[in-house]
């Protein structure tokens, strides 16, 4: 568990300042301040469009801020590309599920870790049998449990799968920050239960920002959370602080438990 | 298993049977069909060219008439001048064109891709319906460039001589010629199997799948994409030198938007995304066309209706009765 001393000492991984971004007249972000210390788990609730899809892809670069700074490890990477983000050790899966559908469940991975071993400019060997590809993918499949289905095509997978798989595909970036975009979302108990259980393996050993709907989960893995609503952080600090305030339980927490 | 042996099995009978097939046909005494399934095979390869960018990379350019036509007018232009020896416009101080299929076919290859650099740079800033778009706009200003330049031809188009010469081999007989073209689309689907199953290949076939995720991933995919929109616009322009030795005449025709919805056609018919699909597909366009035209000349308004079906219920195409899905698994 992190205490506050500990918090005190620990390297700010991402830090974002003032950041604003607007769709017309709806502001989906406005004006938040984020920071993320390395190796905690820190998750953004909040209620639906609260803005926590659009701050994930505004983090990730797939959406530009109107105003505002993002930093990675002191780097301002506010305007940088969305791919060298990726590269840069900024992972993400998708609230919808995002992946390859007509490759296997092991060709899914072998992309992204494909992406990590330099240019893809190589056009004569054959990739499907290189062991530098399919070993370190066969090895995350593991780690996230699908093992058993590195030959499943994956328009034929199940949706918790899928989920695993989405998990697998940003894992396999080797990522120093991964954004995990409502991991349970649309999964039975069963599948909830075993995906929480993935992110508690996970949690510890990479920098985590879990958005989630589920409040048990987010409980039970937070170090800290961040309350989202209408575009601004309402509250920020570990579970028990934002459990007792005023604020946050009757923005959010107060609807779910009436 | 059974579906990769099953397609190995057809596709040497169907290179056997093309080995054979100039000696077949004038034992038979119809040497006419031999012109005619060179023309097969040329728009194969031509349908290759462009299912390596849209079968594999998810790209529907409807302007590759221009890289087609490109190719072609490369090969007459040339020849032209070497047959009256003006010199080369803009390009004075090079000897007067070329007959020499080493140096030309290349060229129009090289001229096609450079062309495809520079259209490709500006087209793959799009995406989607845009991009079908803007490819198509691309390639009615080269048509209608071609139109207005006087000197070859403009709309009548330009003939040529004669064939282009290769030495050691001597294309003026279509036996000879129809090899020359066999062997080269055998070596083409060779080049586009090993580059599919690359690295590159990979990332191809993950744009196509899901381009969002791959730049999520870290990779750059606006030069793949215009990588694999060049590779393709070579191969087609190679396509279009053949064809111009085939028909030993080059027009604006070669370039027009009708030509680039045949491709289409024949990548659609044949199998979208599989190596033999256009193959198939050039073969059942050209002589369902080929046949149906001998017995009516509108002969579009039963081929509309094929197109419509295969469409509708055979999802993977002609060669889909072949490839059983197994090109699917990636």
């Amino acid at each position: 568990m992190w205490t506050e001393g500990s918090r005190s000492v620990s390297e700010v991984l991402l830090k974002v300042e003032n950041l604003h971004k607007a769709f017309g007249a709806v502001r989906a972000c406005d004006g938040i301040d984020l920071k993320v210390e390395e190796g905690e788990l820190l998750s953004l609730i909040g209620p639906n469009g609260a803005g926590k899809t659009t701050l994930t892809n505004l983090l990730t670069g797939e959406l530009q801020p109107d105003e505002g700074l993002i930093h990675l490890e002191s780097r301002d990477i506010t305007r940088m590309s969305a791919y060298k983000r990726g590269l840069s050790g900024i992972a993400r899966s998708y609230q919808i599920t995002s992946v390859f559908p007509r490759f296997t469940a092991l060709g899914n991975v072998t992309l992204a870790v494909q992406a990590q071993q330099g240019h893809s400019f190589r056009f004569y060997k054959r990739a499907k049998f290189d062991p530098a590809l399919r070993e370190p993918a066969l090895e995350i499949l593991d780690e996230v449990g699908l093992g058993n289905r590195a030959q499943a095509v994956a328009s034929e997978m199940a949706h918790g799968e899928l989920r695993q798989l989405e998990i697998a595909l940003a894992l396999a970036m080797r990522p120093k920050l991964l954004i995990l975009d409502e991991p349970t979302a649309g999964m039975g108990h069963e599948d909830t239960a075993r995906m929480i259980d993935l992110i508690q393996q996970l949690k510890g050993t990479t920098t985590i920002v879990l958005i989630e709907h589920d409040m048990d989960a987010v409980f039970a893995l937070a170090d800290r959370i961040a309350v989202l609503v209408y575009g601004k952080v309402l509250a920020c600090g570990d579970p028990d602080r934002i459990r007792r305030d005023p604020e946050v339980r009757k923005a959010y927490l107060g609807e779910e438990e009436a | 298993m059974a579906g990769l042996i099953r397609q190995r099995t057809v596709v040497w009978i169907a290179v056997a049977v093309a080995a054979v097939l100039p000696f077949a046909v004038s034992t038979l005494g119809m040497d006419y069909l031999v012109g005619l399934f060179t023309r097969v095979l040329i728009f194969a390869l031509a349908g290759v060219s462009l299912n390596f960018i849209l079968g594999y990379g998810g790209l529907v350019s409807f302007g590759h008439a221009a890289f087609f036509g490109t190719g072609a007018y490369v090969v007459g232009i040339l020849s032209y001048h070497a047959s009256n020896g003006e010199p080369l416009p803009l390009l004075a101080w090079l000897p007067p064109g070329t007959e020499l299929a080493w140096i030309a076919w290349p060229l129009s290859a090289a001229v096609a891709a450079m062309l495809a650099l520079v259209i490709g740079a500006i087209c793959l800033r799009t995406s989607g319906l845009y991009f079908i778009m803007i490819t198509l706009a691309f390639a009615q200003m080269i048509y209608y460039f071609a139109i207005s330049v006087p000197t070859y031809g403009g709309e009548d188009g330009l003939s040529m001589w004669s064939r282009s010469t290769m030495w050691p081999l001597d294309l003026s007989g279509d036996t000879q010629f129809y090899y020359v073209v066999l062997v080269i689309v055998l070596i083409t689907l060779r080049i586009v199997q090993t580059v599919v199953g690359s690295r590159f290949g990979r990332v191809l076939r993950g744009i196509r799948d899901n381009e969002k995720r791959m730049i999520a991933l870290g990779f750059p995919t606006y030069r793949y994409k215009l990588t694999a929109f060049v590779i393709s616009a070579a191969l087609a322009g190679l396509a279009g030198a053949l064809m111009a030795n085939q028909t030993e005449f080059v027009s604006p025709s070669f370039l027009d938007w009708h030509r680039s919805g045949d491709l289409l056609v024949i990548v659609i018919l044949g199998g979208i995304g599989t190596l033999f699909g256009p193959v198939a597909g050039a073969m059942t366009y050209i002589l369902l066309e080929e046949f149906l035209s001998m017995w009516t000349e509108h002969w579009m308004i039963v081929l509309g209706p094929i197109l419509i079906l295969v469409v509708l219920y055979a999802k993977g195409g002609v060669w889909g009765l072949v490839d059983r899905g197994e090109s699917i698994r990636e």
